[in-house]
């Protein structure tokens, strides 16, 4: 499992907290009593609020979610939640830093990871002699090398992984130096390679549920051993003391842990599954660190907080317009390319974002790539260089005239003579930033000629994969999920289907183009991440070119603490804050 | 009257299976539990996506599915759930929670509209009938999150202005309570005291409000002027005859309300989060988890039918004049 | 100690309709066989209403709300899905409610929210009562193994979730054009047996009284009995019922909305309005309390106006003379 795999929860669970809570009004901090009383920490991502701590003293921390599963490898288990509960437990030998772009080497878990060979690629990992199960038992190459057979799909057919990338691809792990030393060896390069090996599971304990030499014997410590219950074991600095379900995860000191810190005696977890009821929480002192999704008035509420810091930072999730390709109208064909580049000349992304979460952070601003986030080395505006997001009606008007439209700007009739019917636009049911989206978008093809109607959809995943009719959709809105590695991830939203479906992988739209499938699976392979930058963004022109999907804006991510704790600070990856719980402590300024 | 209660009961178990079966067809005609997994970014394999239909039972034919389900329950077999549960388990615990804040909300609500409702009838168009009638239209026309939201901001500034932490905003206990009994005790109550008041006061009102009613109609009848013709003292008329009869459909009210506030508690559950049997059934519509859905309808159901018995049991106890063979 | 109730003011229920009792107190009209009144019942029931000044108050102010709901969303100069350039506004003379943050005025929202909030609640308010009057009185006259048989069905109504049935049954519907109507039914459906178990209740005892049993003896037919005589001496909780179940709808759409199961946009409602602002209480309070202000003003009126109205149709629990 790739730590790409594991943001899968993230999206999935940011979509539900959306759906439900109706969260993210962007928007105008107007009225809204800004006293000021609440501090924003701005700074170098990867150290803010690093002030001195001392040991001791305990933190509540709020989940959105119950953790449902405990193996954050599973499809169940990859989520934000369970990620969080368990990162001080499971140890993992990358760790994602908030600057979004930097694996940091888990220096408590290893000595060193290096690549020592790119032919075959071959990775050598050297764990710290001291490190051990909480049980005493050492951290060894076992492993590796279970969490390689249970995820390479080959020696567990029946595991149940969330995503296998890269796992599939190592031919062997071997073990030497009494375990201490691990040797990895590709059949073909994976680029991404310090991804994997994030949370790795004790196997001794596999062993307890089943014979791990054998497929069955795999599958049932992974899909239910480690899955079902909280961990008894710990590898990292705190352990499981107790989980109340639908309450509380509380963790302890892992007196056996062998590297730096952890100063909190106790992390507390504490399950709040509406998120407009963190802030009261919070000031209310009943727990001390939310990580809600931003909306403006939580975050006007939140700004009249005393005592309290918050960080206001660019999350991974990117929200877009997407078309249906399998929509005849809308299909890659001369009239098709041409209409959906009409529609996306015409769309103000800069209106839509002052609509919504401009009011909320004005430092937002239009996403002008499908794979970089603006904070990472390799982004180049390939959208807007195109006019795209520009509000140029009368580009958007020449654009469809020339494609053989007629009836432009009052009722559009495409080059076939056929009307073009009205377009369906589906967003989340509840979710008022998208339904704002929408509106807006309605607004852009109303002067084209475009009739379109906006509706909720109440089960995103159904209408994504277009279910049925009732869920189908001809644009959807709704948020991708970025990564410090945004091959891996993106390549499955854009390589081309086999004939005959409606979607396949990510590629929902239905996308297909011959160079942008030989980028793509270059840009996984290719063990040099500047031929890597190169391909992703000879992939992003051609898609940007053929308007599948109009990326808007990279959403605001929210994380609030009490200002009596340091070490604590935002992390935009799937880890979540949590990544460096053993640093969290109480200030020891003590104020 | 045993006997009768018996073949209540009895009769209940159809009724109960029919609502099942088709909350089950609904729930699971509604959509595709998987559909967000198939569009999880990057997709998981689809070998998993198989393995989990066939885990759900989603492989089977729909009628297969509802038999598989029932026929499950006498081994306390309460079906697989998309959420990593066991239904049976999970909705013990959750009714428990949801139990107490119900019980505790019917009790004070039942209290203070029954001395409302009597006051208020007693004292009719007096300036004290005015003023309870007023809060009680006040209370009854207010939405329960829209009071509840205001209560809570009044509690959380109540607690900041004190310096001290009395009343909790979430959940039913803290996770980890220190000190004595007495903290402990203290702990409990003001958990519980925010939701107790909101989920009762909605209900108080409209109770009061028929109970009103009811007295005025029962103080008109024949053999309240018999019994005050005859001399009896005014405040034992009020009481003994009076409100007896009055509370008759009262009873039948406050019964029906009963299996509503299981309703009602979603509402308070959610802005409380306090994790009960509300926030079991929203999370499982949610994820279209068809069997805790089911598991909720029996246990919610149940309460219902026992409640209309025990109504109409409480109905020929408080009015000799109906009699049940 | 003074009493309130003037007993000699009104006579038992039993009494009223005999024809030997004096006229005073009696809803005159009622059955026409056994009276010797000339005015109309309608006339009366008018006539007591428009003595209770708070119910005449509630009733216009419910007007005043109807007419701003409907036709005050035709005069204003805005719509409730136009954007408009004031984002997030406070109160002003422009946007007397204030805008929300993408701009759409606050006034525009509360009147179309009221419109659907009010069809709602009517919807059901009807719906429910003739349903549950008419099931109710039949059951409870006829007692035996048809009640039996419709309380069990009223039974079986009652154990679904209203909740979970507008949820699961909402995602069914989708476009946002009948949903309000869709909830009316939804809500309608889940309410009736409410309405039923209550004047079922109240006719299981008033089938045993003096007037019943005259009327049989006098040989009125079952149907006359039941809308002739039980009926109409169950409006009194019937009616509290209906100012109730108003009440509850317009909440239980609240509700609904509150757990993302309402009204839903781009359609709206004063709950899915209330919802929306939840979190604005403290930073931008027009969003929060505007709506919520409505619906306590429509609940508080039309509850007032069922008081009025109860009064009205069953003098015995007034003192005010016919």
């Amino acid at each position: 499992m790739t730590g790409l795999g594991m943001v899968v929860g993230a999206l999935a669970l940011s979509l539900a907290m959306s759906a439900c809570s109706g969260a993210a009004t962007g928007t105008g901090a107007a009225g809204g009593g800004d006293t000021g009383a609440a501090k924003q920490i701005q700074g170098d991502a990867n150290t803010v609020n690093n002030g001195p701590v001392k040991s001791g003293g305990s933190l509540t921390y709020v989940l959105e979610a119950n953790v449902d599963n405990w193996n954050p490898l599973t499809p169940i288990g990859s989520t934000v939640q369970s990620m969080e509960a368990v990162s001080g437990v499971m140890p993992s030998v990358f760790v994602p830093q908030p600057d979004m772009q930097t694996m940091k080497l888990n220096t408590d878990l290893m000595v060193s990871a290096t690549q020592t060979s790119t032919s075959p690629q071959t990775i050598v990992y050297k764990i710290n002699p001291k490190a051990v199960w909480s049980d005493n038992t050492p951290i060894s190459a076992d492993e590796f090398s279970y969490l390689w057979k249970t995820q390479n799909a080959k020696d567990c057919p029946k595991c149940e992984v969330a995503y296998n990338a890269g796992y599939d691809q190592i031919k062997s792990v071997t073990g030497s130096d009494g375990g201490k030393t691990v040797t990895v060896v590709f059949d073909k390069p994976f680029a991404a390679w310090q991804t994997l090996f994030s949370f790795l599971m004790p196997a001794h304990i596999a062993a307890t549920y089943g014979d791990i030499k054998t497929a069955a014997g795999l599958a049932q410590s992974f899909n239910h051993g480690f899955a079902d219950k909280p961990p008894t074991w710990s590898g990292g600095p705190y352990t499981v003391k107790q989980f109340q379900a639908n309450q509380a995860v509380i963790e302890a000191k892992n007196t056996s842990w062998y590297g730096q810190g952890p100063n909190l005696d106790q992390v507390i977890f504490r399950i709040i599954t509406d998120a407009t009821q963190e802030v009261p929480a919070l000031q209310n002192n009943e727990v001390q660190a939310i990580n809600p999704a931003p909306q403006v008035d939580l975050l006007n509420q939140l700004k009249q907080l005393q005592g309290v810091n918050y960080q206001l930072d660019q999350s991974f999730f990117w929200e877009h317009f997407e078309f249906n390709l399998n929509n005849p109208f809308l299909g890659q064909s001369p009239a098709g390319d041409a209409l959906r580049q009409a529609l996306f000349t015409a769309v103000d992304t800069q209106g839509i974002i002052d609509r919504t979460v401009g009011q909320m952070d004005s430092s937002i601003k239009p996403l002008n790539s499908h794979f970089f986030m603006p904070q990472q080395q390799g982004y180049q505006d390939n959208v807007g260089a195109l006019g795209f997001g520009k509000a140029d009606v009368a580009k958007a008007k020449q654009i469809l005239q020339s494609a053989g439209y007629t009836g432009v700007g009052t009722k559009l009739v495409a080059p076939d003579g056929k009307p073009v019917p009205a377009l369906r636009f589906v967003y989340t049911a509840g979710n008022q930033l998208r339904q704002t989206e929408g509106t807006l978008f309605a607004s852009y093809a109303k002067p084209l000629g475009i009739t379109v109607n906006v509706e909720p959809t109440d089960n995103l995943g159904a209408s994504q994969v277009h279910q049925d009719s009732h869920y189908d959709y001809d644009i959807i809105v709704f948020a991708w999920v970025g990564s410090s590695f945004p091959a891996a991830i993106n390549a499955p939203i854009y390589l081309s289907c086999p004939k005959g479906v409606t979607y396949c992988g990510n590629n929902i739209a239905n996308y297909g183009n011959a160079d942008v499938d030989k980028w793509l699976k270059d840009s996984v392979t290719n063990l040099d991440p500047a031929a890597v930058t190169t391909d992703l963004n000879n992939a992003d022109k051609q898609i940007s070119e053929d308007a599948v999907s109009l990326p808007l804006y990279q959403r605001p991510a929210l994380f609030a603490y009490s200002s009596k704790y340091g070490g604590i600070r935002s992390n935009a990856n799937y880890i979540g804050p949590t990544y460096n719980m053993a640093e969290w402590g109480l200030l020891a300024s003590g104020s | 009257m045993f006997a009768y209660a018996v073949r209540r009961l009895l009769i209940s178990i159809p009724v109960l299976l029919i609502s099942t079966f088709l909350v089950f067809l609904m729930v699971s005609l509604s959509g595709d539990p998987l559909a967000e997994l198939r569009a999880r970014q990057p997709p998981p394999p689809e070998s998993v996506l198989r393995a989990q239909a066939h885990e759900l039972r989603l492989d089977q034919p729909l009628l297969e599915r509802y038999w598989h389900w029932i026929s499950g329950i006498p081994h306390g077999d309460f079906g697989p759930s998309v959420q990593n549960i066991n239904i049976g388990h999970e909705i013990l615990t959750r009714f428990g929670v949801t139990i107490r804040l119900v019980l505790l909300a019917v009790l004070l609500a039942a209290i203070i509209a029954g001395i409302v409702g009597v006051v208020s009838a007693a004292r009719q168009y007096s300036p004290l009938d005015y003023t309870l009638t007023g809060i009680g239209f006040l209370f009854l026309a207010m939405p329960v999150f829209w009071f509840a939201i205001l209560l809570k901001q009044l509690a959380v500034n109540f607690n900041l202005q004190t310096g001290r932490v009395i009343f909790y905003t979430i959940g039913d206990r803290s996770i980890e309570t220190t000190g004595g009994l007495g903290a402990q005790i203290g702990d409990i109550v003001g958990h519980l005291i925010l939701p107790t008041i909101v989920l009762a006061i909605t209900s108080f009102a409209s109770w009061s409000r028929f109970n009103r009613a009811s007295m005025l109609e029962v103080l008109g009848s024949d053999y309240v002027r018999l019994a005050r013709a005859k001399g009896l003292p005014r405040r034992h008329v009020l009481v003994r005859h009076a409100l007896r009869t009055a509370l008759a459909p009262m009873v039948t009210v406050m019964s029906l309300d009963f299996a509503a506030f299981f309703s009602g508690a979603i509402v308070t559950e959610t802005v409380f989060q306090w994790h009960g049997m509300g926030d079991l059934l929203l999370t499982s519509i949610r994820l279209r988890d068809v069997y805790p859905v089911l598991a909720w309808l029996l246990i919610a159901g149940t309460a219902v039918i026992l409640m209309n018995l025990i109504a109409d049991l409480l109905y020929a106890v408080l009015d000799p004049r109906i009699r049940y063979a | 100690m003074p009493s309130t109730q003037p007993e000699e003011d009104h006579g038992p229920r039993a009494v009223r309709v005999t024809p030997t009792r004096g006229v005073s107190a009696r809803p005159a009209g009622q059955d026409r066989e056994f009276t010797v009144e000339a005015r109309s019942q309608g006339r009366l029931i008018l006539r007591r209403f428009l003595r209770h000044k708070l119910a005449v108050a509630s009733l216009v102010v419910f007007v005043a709300v109807v007419l701003f709901a409907f036709a005050g969303a035709t005069l204003w100069h805005y719509s409730y899905d136009q954007l408009t350039p004031d984002i997030s506004a406070p109160p002003s003379l422009r946007h007397p409610f204030g805008t929300d943050s993408t701009g759409i005025d606050l006034m525009a929202m509360v009147m179309r929210g009221t419109q659907r909030s009010l069809e709602i609640a009517l919807f059901v308010a009807l719906a429910a009562t003739c349903v549950g009057t008419v099931y109710g009185a039949i059951a409870g006259y006829y007692r035996g193994v048809s009640d039996t048989l419709m309380m069990r069905f009223v039974d079986l109504v009652l154990t679904f979730p209203t909740i979970a049935v507008a949820a699961i049954l909402g995602a069914q519907v989708g476009t946002s054009a009948g949903s309000w109507f869709f909830i009316g039914i939804i809500l309608a459906a889940l309410t009736w047996p409410i309405v039923a178990r209550v004047v079922r209740g109240s006719v299981l005892s008033l089938r045993e009284k003096e007037f019943i049993e005259a009327a049989r003896a006098l040989g009125a037919r079952d149907r006359r009995i039941i809308f002739g005589h039980l009926v109409p001496n169950v409006m009194g909780p019937v009616i509290v019922s209906v100012t109730i179940l108003v009440a509850a709808a317009i909440l239980s759409e609240t509700g609904l909305s509150f757990i993302g199961f309402g009204v839903r946009p781009p359609d709206t409602s004063l709950g899915l309005l209330v919802s929306q602002a939840q979190t604005a209480v403290s930073t931008r309070p027009w969003l929060f309390y505007f709506p919520g202000a409505f619906i306590i003003l429509i609940v508080l009126s039309i509850n007032f106006i069922g008081d009025g109205l109860r009064d009205a149709f069953d003098p015995t629990q007034t003192r005010v003379r016919s």
